[in-house]
């Protein structure tokens, strides 16, 4: 347990718990007013798509390690430990965003919620593996921007607005899946888990 | 410069450059009917930010923050210089990123406009005060980065910036609407800008642009004559700007300052705003079917005049208005649409506002489609519109334009039937 015990703390998990439970109780309060984005043609900002975007973020800066060279240098395996936390935490998360989602009405309700959450937190495992915690947040972001904007749009693909398209899209779906799969592989790739550790090893300063 | 040069190369903004013109470029054309007229790319360019503020607000979290994480702000501080340059310089590296991207993005759409649009310029008033937004935003999300340096600032720095502005949208015609970093508002050609206005936001913009960097002095403990300053100079702008926006009254435009026409032709004579030159063609061959077909009825029309939705969208005497907001095959028909439509004088008499539509606006609708030559705007909803749709169709043109004249009581009072078309 002591393992497990200290995982949690050097995740911050706790602080994450807090994070998400805070979003999620605004986003219940909040989420059904009209918000409206965009001037000539405006759209309802989906709250299916922000919440899912602070969520997944969270999820992600929160997996990745403050300490790579000493869990590369450890005796465990840290890959399936960094796995299992990451299953965990984004399945607390996606609860969570069920639960604030679920008094949402229109086209995209609870289950799209679900599979923006899964869509962004792909991206934003992206976005942390190639920019850092830093600055990775820029990746979903953006593309929460340009997707509530493209539904003002007539003509749109589907890597645009999938953020926005109804619940039962299958396209939409798929595309979100290989987002987190994509996301996966970039975030526990081993070459990225041993080059984390090497610089850090070399320069202190490179973490942040 | 050698300290911004050196900041620029090992800061952030440089790598988010190429995301803040995508961002830029999709919120700017998103936003954009046409560029071939100059009030709608101008409006475009200052859209931008709806999408470049967030970015700009986050990447200059994470370059606050950065020195404090690297724990280097000793260095910072005990460098032989006003404690405040070096924050100041971090700032001013991403500023100028910031201001670069945004300039690439207006530069694209203004050259742009300026090759295809035939009337009118562009308002370099309001272009700065969209860039002043973003200056704000960048130097709002620098003082965030730097007084709360935690790893998630900047991420709450962006999606923050992103709910206000997203929120603010929908408060248009608020005075303090236009005190937030990044707006979306629609410029038609025919209205003026209210200069009052852009001034106060501009204002407003620029000391809130000064303000993060009076706090971040008194952060550092700067020389008191650099706080107050600073503060002085933030408090001063940021209270003219408020002031000249209250006086304003949330007031963007001047309603109808160009309600100027170019024209061709008679019966009808078809005249249209002069930004929208290249359209006169597509129009008056609308206006000629419209025109034809009701040739020889009580409801000929000599004059159309393009005109505002709402507020001054009354016709000069004699002239039938339409609206045109693109130069697209789909607005042109919509306005042969209006001029049939105000022609036949189904807009007074069947579409009263506060009162429910009358029994005779199906058919009016089917003399609409007809007079314009448009099948698609006329849908029958029961088999007895069907039929008078098929009936009125078999008639020549002659023969309609008889039984439009024979009925032209009706149509005014908006009383015809199915059974009327027999």
């Amino acid at each position: 347990m002591t393992g497990v015990r200290l995982i949690l703390k050097v995740r911050r998990s706790a602080s994450l718990l807090a994070v998400l439970l805070a979003v999620a109780v605004i986003a219940r309060a909040i989420g059904s007013r009209g918000f409206l984005v965009g001037d000539q043609t405006p759209v309802p900002l989906p709250w299916a798509a922000v919440l899912p975007v602070i969520c997944a973020y969270a999820v992600a800066s929160s997996a990745e390690s403050p300490m790579p060279l000493a869990e590369h240098q450890a005796a465990r395996r840290m890959a399936m430990v960094q796995l299992t936390y990451l299953f965990a935490a984004a399945l607390v998360a996606a609860a969570l965003i069920a639960w604030a989602t679920a008094p949402l009405t229109g086209t995209v309700t609870m289950i799209g919620a679900l599979r923006n959450y899964l869509g962004l937190l792909g991206l934003s495992l992206l976005g942390i593996a190639l920019l850092g915690v830093g600055l990775g947040w820029a990746v979903p972001l953006a593309c929460v921007g340009v997707g509530v904007i493209a539904g003002g749009l007539p003509v749109h693909p589907v890597v645009i607005d999938w953020l926005i398209r109804q619940d039962r899209d299958l396209a939409a779906a798929g595309f979100a899946a290989s987002l987190l799969v994509a996301g996966a592989i970039a975030f526990l790739a081993p070459a990225r888990t041993r080059q984390r550790a090497t610089r850090t090893g070399a320069s202190p300063e490179a973490t942040g | 410069m050698t300290a911004l040069r050196i900041e620029l190369r090992r800061g952030p903004g440089l790598w988010v450059l190429p995301v803040l013109i995508a961002v830029g470029a999709f919120a700017a054309r998103s936003n954009m009917r046409t560029v071939a007229v100059w009030t709608y790319a101008t409006a475009a360019v200052a859209s931008a930010g709806l999408l470049m503020a967030p970015v700009a607000a986050g990447v200059a979290a994470w370059a606050g923050g950065r020195a404090r994480r690297r724990h280097l702000r000793h260095v910072v501080l005990l460098a032989a210089r006003e404690p405040l340059a070096g924050p100041a310089v971090e700032c001013c590296a991403v500023a100028v990123c910031v201001a670069v991207g945004y300039l690439a993005v207006a530069g694209t759409i203004l050259t742009w406009a300026a090759l295809t649009a035939s009337w009118g310029g562009p308002s370099w008033l309001w272009l700065a005060g969209a860039g002043c937004g973003l200056l704000a935003a960048t130097a709002l999300g620098y003082a965030a980065g730097f007084l709360v340096a935690k790893r998630l600032t900047p991420f709450f720095t962006a999606v923050l910036t992103y709910l206000l502005i997203a929120w603010n949208l929908a408060e248009d015609g608020r005075w303090w609407h236009f005190l937030f970093p990044a707006t979306a508002e629609l410029w038609l050609p025919f209205d003026g800008l209210h200069r009052v206005t852009l001034l106060g936001q501009i204002a407003w913009l620029s000391g809130l642009t000064v303000l993060p960097l009076a706090l971040l002095a008194l952060a550092v403990r700067s020389r008191l004559a650099v706080v107050a300053s600073l503060t002085a100079a933030a408090v001063v702008a940021m209270g003219l700007g408020a002031g000249l926006l209250a006086s304003g009254g949330g007031r963007f435009t001047d309603f109808n300052r160009d309600l100027v026409w170019r024209c061709e032709g008679t019966a009808p004579e078809v005249c249209i705003h002069p930004a929208f030159a290249a359209s006169l063609g597509a129009m008056r061959s609308r206006a000629d079917t419209v025109a034809g077909r009701l040739r020889h009825t009580p409801f000929a029309i000599r004059r159309v005049e393009q005109r505002p939705r709402g507020v001054g969208g009354q016709p000069t005497r004699g002239a039938i208005a339409y609206a045109l907001d693109a130069p697209a095959t789909g607005d042109y028909d919509s306005a042969a649409l209006d001029i049939a439509t105000g022609a036949l004088g189904v807009d007074t008499s069947c579409l009263r506002p506060d009162s429910p539509p009358p029994a005779g606006l199906a058919m009016a609708q089917l003399l609409v489609a007809w007079a314009a030559d448009d099948g698609l705007a006329f849908t029958p909803s029961d088999s007895q519109q069907r039929q008078a749709l098929a009936w009125f169709k078999a008639r020549s043109l002659a023969g309609q334009q008889a039984w439009v004249t024979a009925h032209a009581a009706a149509i005014r009072s908006c009383s015809l039937t199915p059974g009327d078309f027999r």
